[in-house]
């Protein structure tokens, strides 16, 4: 080869490699600027375009009853958004929605046209919604996501569930107390995404639910208690109402109710006073069922005995200059029976014995003035003033439940430390909460404190057991099951003027079941009620009683009593050939001034002479036992003629064939025998009439 | 003057070009590895193909999954309701026709009575009897 010829060569290779090497070099000068220079940048751009950011939506965890069964949930529903940049004629897209999500069109079309970028719609539709507004298909709106709160049991325990506001915060009830353990956590996570937005990868996202919260409520419990408070309020047409069954030897509440009740779902709709959880929240002077205290604390001190004679001084006292005044004309009682006739001069007497400060360490120990420690917001410490803050008339007022602010749960409390031999139980309502995987990471145990001696808190069972059997709380009286408990009807205060309403009262009752091993400790409370029954025994022990027969069936706890067998109606004589002479009847016995039993037991069982109580008695002090008659077909039940005029009282009597003695006129306001007792057909029953509502006793 | 060619036969079918092994086995090397390389960037972009294939059909199956468990959840939500105390006593009442019972109609059986305990099968001790077919062994 010439040297002309490689010296040509050479240029070309080396024109080559130059072009090579510039090529490269550009290249990597531009790798250089696309990877050093704007790494950041481009990075970011990268991102955007390979990858959406999702937002994880918390679930708040389930509530359950103690036996797992659902009461509120969670699921992920569809809010509706719209880009208002993509809308062209906001007019026509909200005239088109407005009918599917029932809103204002105008508003609508306010939203779409006030925003260039994001705007909510309509949060969390309804399925059929979604769906609807779905088949428009139109431009511009977006699904998203969001989780939303259930309560499948509707009204059932709203008020202890409590509910949750637009973001998935708690507002009330267990659902606002345990708030930070239920709510689950936000988060979001990453997703690859390809040039026509398809996903392809993500990162997978950790859980997001929150923990799963486990009550002491039974559903089943809870029901009945509801049914039988909102019947209550039905017949009595009282403001509120409140009603607790709780295990008096746990603290555990199987059921807490309150009225008038909402639903959770849309508790918007509802008047907020209904949120309320009065068990909790409202404070109430608690009248007699305080006397409990009274007793329990003389009694502990050794100041007294259940059998102790106290001169009652009929009906009158006078303390301080001021004369407190009994309901009733009450001489000697004994101290059992200044409970179970609900004698206010008696328990006066009592506390006078205790003094200011030995009686303010016992309502303390008993828990008024302080928290429960239940696990419900909102919980309020109630009233209790310091002796030094008392005044000379005070340890009187206290004496009978006077000047001193409960809470139904206080109450009951003090009740169940009786029931569970003098030891005091802290009330709580979340038996555990557990994680996802089911693991526990919170669970209640009960909490335990000595307030009286075993030997008081027996000696006080019996004393309520008398309240039910021949006392103020016969209504309460159980089919196959030992009762005990206290009435209690206090007078409101008018917050205007702070002085005693002559026309409100608060009416409960308070007591537990079986006696000797209590199931369950009750209360019921009902706010100024109606009408001319508005005393504890009249209107809450009927709803006590409803209340604990249901529930201990409900738990299988075997009768120790014999049942009673239902009346039977019996045609009655025509009201001409009734004869009034209740000495006429050729029954095998009779009750003369004293109301037979209301029922008898059922021929299966074998009756011990034990087993029968006297149903009430006639005013004097002594407790006599009541022969029972067995029911045949020559009984009729005494009907309820109480608020009754004289005409429908008779004619009331006359239907069932029975003769009527009238004392008074107006309307009757005592009767005697009690409504529902067994008669022979042709008896008489006594009716006190009054114009004006008095106690009436006969 | 006239020149004279002489034409001359020259037979170079005998000539062998010398193989060069050392070359060959350069080549070959270079060629697997080139091979081997390109078979690595096949596979690779093959496995990202994959991925990003499989990377689609978990996103469908977890939507749809999502999308069954959202209805389970709502079937959780009317399950419950339907377990709804309140509605299950109005069915009863109402177009059943029951009423709740009554205390006379429930028997509490005693739980510590040995007749109310669940009668077991009892293996009955018998002595074997032997028949023609029994092998007895020693």
């Amino acid at each position: 080869m010439s040297s002309a010829l490689r010296k040509s060569a050479q240029n070309r290779i080396l024109i080559l490699s130059l072009s090579l090497f510039f090529w490269m070099a550009v290249i990597v000068i531009r790798l250089v600027v696309l990877q050093v220079l704007q790494h950041a940048e481009l990075l970011d751009r990268a991102l955007r375009q390979q990858q959406q950011i999702v937002n994880i939506v918390p679930h708040r965890g389930g509530i359950f009853d103690r036996n797992n069964n659902d009461l509120a949930m969670s699921v992920d529903v569809d809010s509706l958004a719209a880009w208002g940049s993509q809308i062209k004629n906001p007019a026509a897209v909200s005239q088109a929605l407005a009918p599917i999500l029932k809103m204002d069109s105008r508003e609508i079309e306010s939203r779409l046209a006030s925003a260039r970028g994001f705007v909510w719609i309509k949060r969390k539709l309804d399925q059929p919604e979604a769906e609807a507004v779905r088949a428009l298909n139109l431009k511009g709106l977006e699904f998203i996501k969001e989780s939303r709160r259930y309560y499948p049991k509707r009204e059932l325990a709203a008020q202890v569930l409590g509910y949750v506001g637009m973001d998935n915060e708690g507002l009330g009830g267990v659902e606002y107390f345990y708030d930070n353990k239920i709510k689950g956590s936000p988060g979001h996570y990453f997703v690859q995404v390809d040039a026509h937005r398809h996903r392809y990868a993500r990162q997978e996202p950790g859980r997001s639910t929150g923990d799963e919260t486990v009550l002491t409520l039974d559903e089943r419990i809870q029901y009945i208690t509801e049914n039988a408070l909102k019947e209550a309020m039905e017949k009595t047409q009282a403001e509120a109402g409140t009603a607790i069954v709780m295990n008096p030897h746990t603290g555990e509440i199987l059921a807490l109710a309150n009225a008038p009740d909402f639903n959770p779902n849309s508790y918007k709709l509802f008047d907020p006073d209904s949120w309320k959880d009065r068990a909790v929240q409202s404070i109430y002077e608690p009248g007699s069922t305080f006397k409990i205290i009274t007793v329990a604390a003389a009694l502990e001190e050794g100041l007294t005995n259940p059998d102790e004679v106290v001169d009652c001084q009929m009906g009158s006292i006078v303390l301080a200059g001021h004369t407190i005044h009994d309901h009733e004309r009450l001489g000697m009682l004994t101290v059992s029976q200044i409970i179970s006739k609900s004698s206010d001069v008696g328990a006066i007497k009592l506390g006078l014995r205790l003094g200011d400060d030995r009686f303010y360490k016992y309502i303390r120990a008993f828990g008024f003035g302080s928290l429960t420690g239940i696990d419900l917001p909102g919980e309020v410490r109630g009233i209790a003033r310091d002796p030094s803050q008392w005044s000379k008339i005070s340890i009187g007022a206290l004496s009978m439940g006077q000047e001193v602010g409960v809470t139904p749960i206080q109450i009951l409390r003090a009740v169940a430390t009786i029931a569970n031999d003098g030891v005091a139980v802290r009330p709580f309502i979340t038996r555990e909460i557990r994680d996802f995987n089911g693991h526990v990471v919170v669970a209640n145990a009960p909490q335990f404190k000595r307030v009286v001696s075993a030997r008081t808190a027996v000696s006080m069972k019996k004393m309520l057991e008398g309240v039910v059997l021949y006392g103020t709380g016969r209504n309460a009286k159980l089919d196959g099951y030992t009762a005990a408990g206290k009435t209690g009807t206090a007078q409101k205060t008018d917050p205007q003027t702070g002085r005693y309403y002559h026309d409100k009262y608060v009416a409960s009752f308070v007591g537990f079941t079986p006696v000797n091993n209590p199931e369950i400790a009750l209360m019921v409370v009902l706010d100024s009620p109606k009408g001319y029954l508005h005393q504890g025994g009249q209107v809450a022990a009927p709803a006590w009683k409803l209340i604990a027969e249901q529930t201990l069936r409900y738990l299988n706890v075997p009768p120790e009593l014999p049942l009673m067998e239902v009346a039977k109606k019996v045609k009655a004589p025509a009201p001409e050939d009734t004869v009034s002479d209740f000495e006429s009847n050729d029954l095998s016995a009779q009750s003369g001034g004293q109301d037979v039993l209301l029922a008898v037991p059922a021929p299966d069982f074998h009756v011990q002479p034990a087993a029968h109580y006297p149903a009430s008695n006639s005013g004097d002090t002594r407790v006599e036992d009541v022969k029972t008659f067995q029911a045949t077909a020559n009984t009729v039940t005494v009907p309820s003629l109480i608020g009754k005029s004289l005409r429908e009282a008779a004619v009331e009597c006359r239907e069932v064939g029975i003769a009527l003695e009238v004392e008074g006129s107006g309307f009757v306001v005592a009767q005697n025998p009690s409504p529902g007792a067994l008669v022979p057909p042709q008896s008489k029953v006594m009716a006190k009439f009054a114009r004006h509502y008095e106690k009436g006793t006969l | 003057m006239n020149d004279i060619f002489f034409l001359k036969q020259v037979d170079n079918s005998c000539i062998r070009k010398e193989i060069d092994h050392a070359w060959i086995a350069r080549f070959g090397t270079c060629l697997a590895l080139i091979s081997l390389f390109v078979g690595a960037l096949l596979a690779q972009e093959w496995e990202r193909v994959q991925i990003r294939e499989m990377g689609y059909q978990m996103e469908r199956v977890r939507a749809e999954c999502d999308e069954i468990q959202g209805q389970n959840h709502l079937l959780q939500v009317e399950r419950a309701s339907l377990r709804s105390p309140q509605r299950i006593d109005q069915i009863a009442r109402n177009d059943l026709g029951m009423t709740p019972t009554s205390a006379r109609q429930v028997m509490m059986l005693d739980a510590g009575s040995a007749a109310d305990q669940p009668v077991m099968a009892q293996a009955q001790a018998t002595p074997p009897v032997l028949t023609s077919k029994s092998h007895v062994s020693e």
